[in-house]
Order: structure tokens, then C-alpha cells, then sequence
């Protein structure tokens, strides 16, 4: 099953979702963008489960429900991987994004829902702007998000997938920052 | 265009420049393409992109739209993927599967071998009319070599494509031989990006040993980060150290081979011997991966001996003239094929590749390794996109100062270098030159070229 699939809304629970966990994850969604729209990595990364294994994942634009064990993606984290990532951006060698652009996403859409073991499905659509020197960009996309209870803000982050509602990464050519 | 020659090859000096107007003005890019991409072989798609009959995948090669297709027949076709009715793009779709491809504006339809099946109202046409006469166009030439397909434009070109590649098949083979014997897969999934720069930086920039320590240094904090993570590990319990090694790749300044025709490489073998991967990459995260990839060696060894296993797990970095970049790390590989757009403006299309019988855990890991560093989001490549851009946006001032400096190493032999040198990008240059101007240089070649290795009685080529 994709995590697509896995974390849709069917009709009965848009019917039984619950207006008091929405409201939470959508507070949620809007802290996470504003810590990345500032460049508060460090403080992003703490949004994450502080023990266990952890993904980031951006699929390649042509296989939007990947696998990450059998399609190429754009970005498969693990822990390891999602910290060096944040580190490198924030002392400055990824020089992409030095000097830094100017970031605002837009986060609505938001569904949320409670699963049978205790955990969470966020969904929400995004559209980042980016700014750098004379070039804007624009990336669309949606985020699916696997979380717990626990936290500073009330959830961690166990698992993050954010496609991008692009064919291809034209004529972008790159995602340095995080989405 | 200024007066300036294209480049300049100064052996007294010595120095090598080349003028920063081939990087900016569409006059030349315009030659590019009638002197370069309009006469040279160039990469279309792997075989293990069509696994099954009538698989088809589109995209453009050399700015003309072609399908790629494995016929009912079970056999590779390469179509220019025009209606030949009235010239509408036949198939619109990336990829897919389909016996017949139905050009929606009028309804012709055409089989995976480009033959022309049906259409509407076939009674009306002349008497003399031939359907047959009306099959897909097909490029003047197409050919493989181990699994990956090349098409020529051009009718008058009298190489084949082995005689083409030359002497880099041997480096094909350093990747097609890490099957043994089967097929190496491309994955599904692919990397379509740009970069704001003309095509022949990233030329250059594929094939450039020593932009590493700055422009990627962010990915080898990931490395030493990662070696420092698997010795804790190793401390914390009972588990092998699985760490780099420090010198794991002999690199004689690059391991430069000239490999004829533009084809150049550089690379090193493995001296680890298995101990850990050669190449470059994330140290293993467990020892049982080190393991495997010991067996998996061993494996090697038994069907090609040890000089082509340790060679073929070093790691090398490839160019095909003018535009396909083979790159093997030892921890992935990738296939990148690009093309100017616009002088400062290309294309570019990035796979993977691997063994597919591949452990899980190798498997997994391979996948993983090769967004450590490679495709637009991974933590080398988006550096490289940056890099880019930033000379394209320099060379506006290409009237200032036209020439940029590829002199590094050119009165040494690797041997003597510290670092790495640039005579890789010469043999590139010296090539694209040639074929621009249409005179060969009258000056030596500055390294003596790439011998193939004799293989029969070195190499089992497949495990039956
Ligand atoms: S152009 Fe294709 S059917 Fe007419
Ligand atoms: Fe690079």
C-alpha cells in the first residue's frame, strides 16, 4: 500500500473528523513553516521523534507514490542523513541556499486524523515562493506527515513526505532548502 | 562573437585557456548543434528501461522528440515520435505501455515498431498510397552497446557505435560488468532538472577532480560524520568497525584516461580490497553491509580476477562526447544525459543504475547512497547547479576578461601533482575544437592514450 493510499480521507472520516485535532495540527503545520520560512533549522529538527528511526522523503517528480526501495526519489533521509542536512545548511556550506533565499509557504488544505495505534496522519497542500537575487520560484505541493504524541508543540514527527505537485524540477533545477 | 580564438593551446608556456564566448553566444550554440549534436552518436536510453513488449518511454534527444520502445517483437526501436501524417507529437505520455499508439488528431495509429496500423477512412486515399511508406521515421542510425543506446542524426556518419565509443567501452564495461553476466537496471523514477548554464560547464564540471573539497564540502562533512557514527556504533557494541578507510582509492593525480573521440575518464581502483567501499560515499551503517559487499566482491573476483574487481569498484567519473556522463562512486551510479536549450540554459536528465540481484541490504543502501549525493535535492548536485549558474552569470562580463583557465597540471605527469589536474578537460576541449573548426590540432596529444585491456583470458564475462 502507498502512503498514499494508507493516509487518504474516505468519505466516513471527513464526516468524523475531529474539528479540536485539525485545529491542532493545522497550529502544528503553521509553526513547522514558519521555523523553516525563518531558517530555524535546529529548532525544526527538535519537531522530530527524538529516538527511533525517522524519514524525510521527496519522490522524483514522474513517480509521485514512490517506493523508496525501488524508485529513485529526489531525498530519503534518515536520521543521520535529515541532521547533516540541516547542519551543512545552517553553518553555511550549502551553497545553494548561501546566502539564504527568502521562503514563504502557504500551508492549507489541512486534514488530520487519528489512527488505531495512537498516531497521527497529517495532510496538508503547500506553495512555497522562493526568492533569490533576481529569481523567483514557485514549488507546489503536499505534505503527508506520520506523527506521535510528545513534544514541545505536542507531536513529533516520525515520518515526512512532501511530493511535489511538479512534472518535472523544470525550470527550478533544485531543492535546496527544505520542504 | 569576439576575434579570439575558441581556445588557446600553449605548449611553450605552457597554459591552456579556453574564451568564455563558447559559454555565451548563440551563434556558436548554433554551430553546436550542426557541427556536435547533429553529427555525433548520442545517448537515447538504457535496454532495462523496457523491461517488458511494448514498453515505450518519450523524450527528446539531440532537441528532436523520440520514443524508445520495446516491440512486440521483443525488440529496442528507436522512433522519431512525429505523426507522419500532418507532424502532430504522436506519443504525449512519459511513459507507458501500449501495442499501438493512436495520434489523437486525426487517429492514425502505430505499433511499438513504428508501423502504421490503422487510421480512419483508409479507402479515400489514391489508389497508389502505401500505408507502409508511412511508418515513424527512425533517426539515421541506432545501436547498442552492453544495454545502452545511442542514435545518430547523421546519414553521412560512417562510425559505428563501437568504433565511436572506442576505448571507453572498457569504462562501460567496469559498469556493466557489476551484473555479472545479467543486465544492469535502471530504476524507475527519474531526475528531470535544469541548470542555468551552458551544457559544456557541466561537462567540465562531471569530470572535475578537485571541485570536491570546496564546492562539495558539505557532502564530505556527511562522509567523515558518517565514519565517526559507525566507529561509535562500532564502540557502543560488538560490531565490526565499519568505517572509510583513509586512502581507500589510488588516484595517480586523477587516474585520467583519454579514452579517444572526446571520451574521457577519471578514477581510481579500490585498495581496500573490500575492506570498505571504494569510490566515495556514507560509510556502511552496519557491518553486516560490509559483509555483504565482501561477498559480493568475492563474487567479482571468482568470474574477473582481482586487477578488473579492484578497478571496478573504485569509482570513476565518465563522459561520453558530447553530452552523457557515466558516474560510478562505488556507493551508486548514475546516468546523466543533457542538452543546451539556450547558450546558457540545458536540460538535464539524471538515472540510476544498479546490479539487480543485489542483497536487500546492499540494494537499500544503493539507493539511499545515491541521493547522498547525486539529483537536485541531493547533498552534492544542488552545489554543482549553484556553481553553475554563478559562472553563467560571470561570463556577462566575458568581454572584460574572455578566458578562463584550464592550465592546472599541464607541465606535470599526475604522479607530480598534489591535487588533481585539468588534462582531462583539455582532451574535452582540444576535441570539441576539432570538431568546431574542422582542424585537428597539429600539437601531440599531452597523455598517452587509454589501452584496452586485454580481456579473454583475464575476464569471465557472465556467470553461465
Ligand atoms: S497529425 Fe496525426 S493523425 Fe493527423
Ligand atoms: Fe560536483
Amino acid at each position: 500500500m502507498s502512503v498514499n493510499e494508507e493516509t487518504s480521507i474516505s468519505p466516513n472520516d471527513v464526516m468524523l473528523q475531529d474539528n479540536q485535532l485539525r485545529f491542532a495540527a493545522e497550529n502544528y503545520l503553521i509553526t513547522e513553516a514558519e521555523l523553516l520560512d525563518t531558517w530555524q533549522l535546529d529548532k525544526w529538527f527538535a519537531l522530530w521523534a527524538a529516538e527511533g528511526d525517522l524519514a524525510y522523503e521527496i519522490p522524483s517528480t514522474d513517480q509521485p507514490d514512490a517506493d523508496p526501495d525501488v524508485h529513485l526519489m529526489f531525498v530519503r533521509d534518515d536520521r543521520f542523513l535529515l541532521r547533516q542536512r540541516v547542519r551543512s545548511t545552517m553553518n553555511g556550506t550549502n551553497w545553494a541556499e548561501n546566502p539564504r533565499s527568502t521562503l514563504r509557504r502557504m500551508v492549507s488544505n489541512v486534514t488530520a486524523v487519528e489512527r488505531a495505534d495512537g498516531s497521527f496522519v497529517f495532510k496538508c497542500n503547500f506553495v512555497v515562493y522562493r526568492s533569490q537575487e533576481a529569481v523567483q520560484q514557485i514549488f507546489p505541493g503536499h505534505s503527508i506527515y506520520q506523527l506521535e504524541r510528545g513534544g514541545e508543540y505536542g507531536f513529533v514527527i516520525r515520518h515526512k513526505r512532501s511530493v511535489l505537485d511538479l512534472q518535472e524540477l523544470r525550470p527550478h533545477g533544485r531543492v535546496a532548502f527544505i520542504l | 562573437m569576439n576575434q579570439l580564438p575558441y581556445i588557446i593551446d600553449d605548449r611553450e608556456t605552457p597554459k591552456f585557456w579556453v574564451n568564455r564566448a563558447t559559454m555565451v553566444e548563440q551563434e556558436i550554440l548554433d554551430l553546436e548543434k550542426k557541427k556536435i549534436f547533429e553529427k555525433c552518436w548520442l545517448y537515447v536510453g538504457h535496454e532495462s528501461e523496457l523491461n517488458k513488449v511494448n514498453d515505450f518511454r518519450t523524450r527528446r534527444v539531440g532537441g528532436r522528440p523520440i520514443i524508445f520502445t520495446r516491440s512486440a517483437t521483443d525488440k529496442i526501436n528507436v522512433l522519431v515520435n512525429v505523426c507522419t501524417h500532418r507532424g502532430m507529437i504522436l506519443e504525449t505520455r512519459k511513459e507507458g505501455n501500449a501495442r499501438n499508439m493512436r495520434c489523437f488528431y486525426h487517429g492514425w495509429q502505430f505499433n511499438t515498431e513504428g508501423r502504421l496500423t490503422s487510421m480512419p477512412a483508409e479507402e479515400d486515399y489514391p489508389a497508389g498510397w502505401k500505408r507502409a511508406e508511412r511508418c515513424l521515421p527512425r533517426p539515421a542510425h541506432a545501436a547498442s552497446y552492453r544495454g545502452f543506446w545511442f542514435l545518430c542524426w547523421d546519414k553521412e556518419q560512417t562510425q559505428s557505435l563501437e568504433e565511436y565509443l572506442g576505448n571507453a567501452t572498457d569504462y562501460i564495461d567496469l559498469l556493466a560488468d557489476q551484473a555479472c553476466g545479467d543486465m544492469m537496471q535502471v530504476s524507475s523514477g527519474t531526475q528531470y532538472y535544469t541548470m542555468h548554464a551552458n551544457w559544456k560547464l557541466l561537462v567540465e564540471n562531471s569530470i572535475d577532480g578537485y571541485h570536491a573539497a570546496t564546492t562539495h564540502n558539505r557532502f564530505l562533512q556527511m562522509v567523515s560524520a558518517s565514519v565517526k557514527e559507525s566507529e561509535f556504533d562500532a564502540r557502543k557494541g560488538s560490531k565490526a568497525r565499519v568505517g572509510v578507510r583513509r586512502k581507500r582509492t589510488s588516484l595517480k593525480g586523477n587516474g585520467t584516461a583519454d579514452l579517444g573521440n572526446g571520451h574521457v575518464s577519471i578514477g581510481g581502483s579500490d585498495l581496500s580490497k573490500g575492506k570498505s567501499r571504494g569510490g566515495l560515499g556514507r560509510a556502511f551503517t552496519d557491518s553486516h553491509l560490509q559483509q555483504e559487499h565482501m561477498l559480493r566482491r568475492d563474487e567479482y573476483v571468482k568470474l574477473y580476477g582481482e586487477e578488473w574487481t579492484d578497478r571496478m569498484l573504485g569509482g570513476r567519473n565518465m563522459l561520453i562526447f558530447p553530452n552523457l556522463v557515466i558516474n560510478d562512486l562505488g556507493m551508486g551510479a548514475t546516468i546523466r544525459a543533457f542538452y543546451p536549450e539556450e547558450p546558457g540554459y540545458m536540460d538535464v536528465t539524471s538515472w540510476e543504475i544498479s546490479p539487480p540481484d543485489l542483497s536487500p541490504g546492499l540494494h537499500e543502501a544503493r539507493k539511499s547512497d545515491f541521493l547522498t549525493f547525486w539529483g537536485p535535492a541531493g547533498l552534492a548536485t544542488p552545489d554543482d547547479v549553484e556553481a553553475l549558474a554563478r559562472c553563467q552569470r560571470g561570463f556577462e562580463s566575458y568581454e572584460i576578461d574572455p578566458w578562463n583557465d584550464i592550465s592546472r597540471g599541464m607541465d606535470k605527469s599526475e604522479d607530480e601533482l598534489v591535487g588533481a589536474g585539468e588534462v582531462q578537460m583539455r582532451v574535452f576541449w582540444r576535441h570539441w575544437n576539432t570538431m568546431m573548426t574542422g582542424a585537428a590540432s597539429e600539437l601531440e596529444a599531452e597523455i598517452e592514450p587509454y589501452e584496452k585491456v586485454e580481456k579473454s583470458d583475464l575476464i569471465v564475462r557472465s556467470r553461465s
